[in-house]
């Protein structure tokens, strides 16, 4: 009689490891495949909604609570549909959005910054917004711009800010300099030689970001991260050099300036509203924290014009909405929240509500707008800077080229290289993202 | 009836009268391969691959992101980082834990309370202590350069310095974690019998020679599961970094772990991501291997 074969146990444990995993195969039919097909007006909206509600996304930030809360009070009013935020870490936003994109449970609206649009659109899960019913003309250029990729605008501005500095007003009559305008941006002479005038052994003179700090001043030395087709990196041309090696005198040498790192927090603001800084590099949407904590008395100022700028400049930021086009967003509720949003009356309160300015031409024109501004004279200052704020580059790798430039303007404050070695660096890396 | 006997008798003679053993062992070999098996293998095909997590398809790349890889200065800095963190872990965390754990072991007042002290840092988040000691390391008020001036000590920028940052990470990370070592070799110290330091003292061994040839000899199974565990949990620095530093400055404290998150939930490069968890799983495996054979027959005597 011929004896049977019977598996081992190696075999056993070799097949039930199998099993489980030809059984998890099915689960991956999704990622192989990419987005799944689906028909976004097929109703169900995200996360299980109803169709009577609508689901908009966005990342913690305490400061848009308020604001959000009267986004979704005034969608009901007008859909009579409710509408639900949802939050979650700023780190992790995009991931979230990526995987429901993937899992058919997007939002039907969601909030983004100035480098998420092209992140998202270069990969066609954004709708655009003239399919939407919305046409750039009506927007702040430099907000269009923001909320478009290779010219074509993917949401729509909610708000949009600029960069531009604090100054401790009592610290500069104490140190003996006149007041500035706060409409008139010094130059970088004046401006040496101010901080001169204010550093003390317990005080720096001026607080800014590691990277910002330094960018925003290249900008307005004429400086540029990228050409305007986004084909070649010119962050270590003249005008951007010039910038860096005026800071570097600064931070490293006369240490007057403390170039601070972002770790979990900005910490320049605090420097500065505990008067370890006389200066601060800070955000129009700051306004309020700067009116309701400082207890000495400050303004608004514009950046130092450099010797080869024409004017000052700042990064652009802001929040922007978008509607998906793909996970199983309902795109009519999405686009009746863009509606509401950029709705003159709505968008006339976003300052007061969130310290950004509105997205929209026809908003600057509204009582509500004009009368906050006169209300709040410091404010004169953001509305001149909202001109010259300027867009990051339009390319999905925004976010690493500014991790570039922050990562060069570090080298030379840790002493590590030259101005123009440390720029060099950077262009070349920056140069390796728009080659793709 | 006759069929469930034979299948019975089939089943005992096969697999044993025991055969509980496989159902015992079935819910780690699924979870093992669902969760650790399945996805590895799934990382190593998405780093052959360009992949970015909404593109339907990705192109086949083959080795290419490996050798990006190996001509990336970052991922070497990276490497040498965790490598560096790793080994300052064992350096110090070892030996401090084990000194720690001797001390509590002779039995003097207030063990409890003092192993208590030590051991509280270990079972808090890393997340909360990394940003209370963000505010220690302030170079312009933190408690740390407070304490250095007050003794004349020259104060350092920590967190802030290329020089420095790395180490700020190192030295908080011995802190939080030496009383977990030190737990384990207080454990392994009481199952020493006493009958060896007896004999020891009888024979006019000193403290000093009791330590060197009895305690640690009898340590040493402990002295490598210690050694090999916090190498290993050295290699995952991820949160000290994400949270105190971001990696700067000038990528002074970048850890593997950290780059891979960046690549991939930042960047979105997936596959690029891949070929580093796969470099990762790699030497870490390596270095256990390789432990495993230098240690030897580790037993004591």
């Amino acid at each position: 009689m011929s004896r049977q074969r019977h598996p081992s146990r190696r075999q056993c444990l070799v097949g039930v490891g199998s099993l489980a995993g030809a059984g998890l195969a099915g689960c991956l039919e999704r990622s192989e495949g990419g987005l799944p097909a689906d028909d976004p007006d097929e109703g169900a909206g995200s996360d299980g909604e109803s169709p009577a509600s609508a689901s908009a996304w966005a990342w913690n930030d305490p400061n848009l609570d308020g604001a959000r809360r009267g986004l979704a009070d005034g969608y009901e009013q007008t859909t009579g549909r409710a509408l639900r935020w949802q939050t979650f870490p700023f780190g992790e936003f995009g991931t979230k959005f990526t995987n429901a994109l993937n899992g058919s449970n997007a939002p039907d609206a969601l909030q983004q910054t100035v480098m998420h649009v092209p992140q998202f659109a270069s990969k066609d899960v954004l709708t655009p917004a003239s399919e939407l019913g919305f046409s750039r003309d009506r927007f702040m250029e430099t907000a269009a711009q923001n909320a478009a990729y290779e010219g074509t605008m993917y949401g729509v501005p909610w708000f949009f800010d600029c960069r531009l500095m604090a100054i401790n007003v009592d610290h500069f009559r104490d140190a003996g300099i006149e007041v500035p305008d706060p409409t008139e941006a010094p130059s970088f002479e004046t401006f040496a030689n101010w901080i001169d005038q204010l550093a003390t052994e317990d005080r720096a003179a001026y607080a800014m970001l590691t990277g910002q700090g330094y960018s925003n001043l290249m900008l307005c030395n004429g400086g540029r991260v990228v050409d305007e087709d986004l084909t070649t990196a010119t962050i270590n041309e003249t005008p951007a050099v010039e910038a860096l090696e005026f800071v570097e005198r600064l931070v490293v040498e006369d240490e007057t300036v403390d170039a601070m790192a972002f770790s979990g927090s900005n910490p320049v603001v605090p420097a500065f509203l505990n008067e370890r800084a006389s200066m601060a590099q800070v955000g129009s949407w700051m306004y309020g924290q700067l009116k309701d904590s400082a207890d000495f008395e400050w303004q608004f100022l514009p950046f130092p014009v450099g010797p080869s700028g024409d004017s000052s400049h700042s990064w652009s930021g802001g929040v922007y909405l978008s509607v998906p086009s793909k996970g199983g967003a309902n795109v009519e509720h999405g686009r009746a929240l863009l509606e509401y949003a950029t709705r003159p009356a709505v968008q006339a309160k976003i300052v007061e509500q969130a310290g950004g300015f509105p997205g929209l031409e026809a908003a600057y024109e509204t009582e509500a707008f004009t009368s906050y501004i006169e209300e709040e004279p410091k404010l004169e200052t953001v509305v001149q800077e909202m001109e010259n704020t300027l867009s990051r580059p339009r390319h999905p790798k925004a976010g690493q080229m500014r991790e570039a430039v922050t990562v060069a303007a570090e080298k030379v404050w840790q002493e590590q290289a030259t101005p123009q070695e440390a720029l060099d660096g950077a262009a070349t890396e920056i140069q390796g993202m728009l080659d793709g | 009836m006759s069929d469930f006997r034979s299948w019975r008798l089939w089943v005992e003679r096969r697999l044993g009268d025991d055969g509980s053993w496989y159902l015992m062992v079935l819910p780690k070999i699924l979870t093992f391969s669902a969760f650790l098996v399945l996805p590895f293998l799934f990382t190593l095909w998405m780093s052959l691959h360009e992949w970015h997590p909404l593109d339907t398809t990705h192109q086949f790349v083959g080795v290419a992101n490996y050798e990006r890889l190996m001509a990336d200065p970052i991922f070497w800095d990276a490497l040498f980082n965790t490598v560096g963190y790793a080994v300052g872990m064992v350096v110090f965390d070892v030996p401090i834990a084990l000194a720690l754990a001797w001390l509590l072991n002779r039995g003097i007042r207030g063990t409890r309370l003092y192993s208590a002290a030590i051991f509280t840092p270990v079972v808090t988040s890393w997340i909360v202590v990394s940003m209370i000691w963000i505010w220690l390391y302030n170079p312009d008020y933190g408690l740390v350069n407070q304490v250095l001036s007050g003794v004349g000590l020259p104060t350092l920028e920590w967190l802030r310095s290329t020089k420095t940052a790395l180490a700020s990470i190192l030295i908080m990370s011995v802190w939080k974690h030496v009383g977990f070592n030190m737990v384990i070799f207080l454990a392994g110290l009481r199952t020493i019998p006493e009958e060896y330091y007896e004999a020891a003292r009888l024979d006019g061994a000193n403290a000093w020679e009791i330590l060197r040839y009895v305690t640690l000899p009898l340590l040493m199974p402990i002295t490598f599961f210690v050694i090999v565990v916090t190498l290993i949990t050295s290699f995952r620095l991820f949160a000290q970094v994400f949270v105190m530093t971001g990696g700067g400055p000038v990528h002074s404290s970048y850890s593997l772990v950290f780059y891979y998150y960046e690549t991939a939930f930042t960047n979105f490069e997936f596959g690029y991501a891949g070929g580093i968890a796969v470099v990762l799983f790699v030497f870490v495996f390596s270095l256990g291997l390789a432990q495993r054979k230098g240690w030897g027959d580790v037993g004591g005597y």
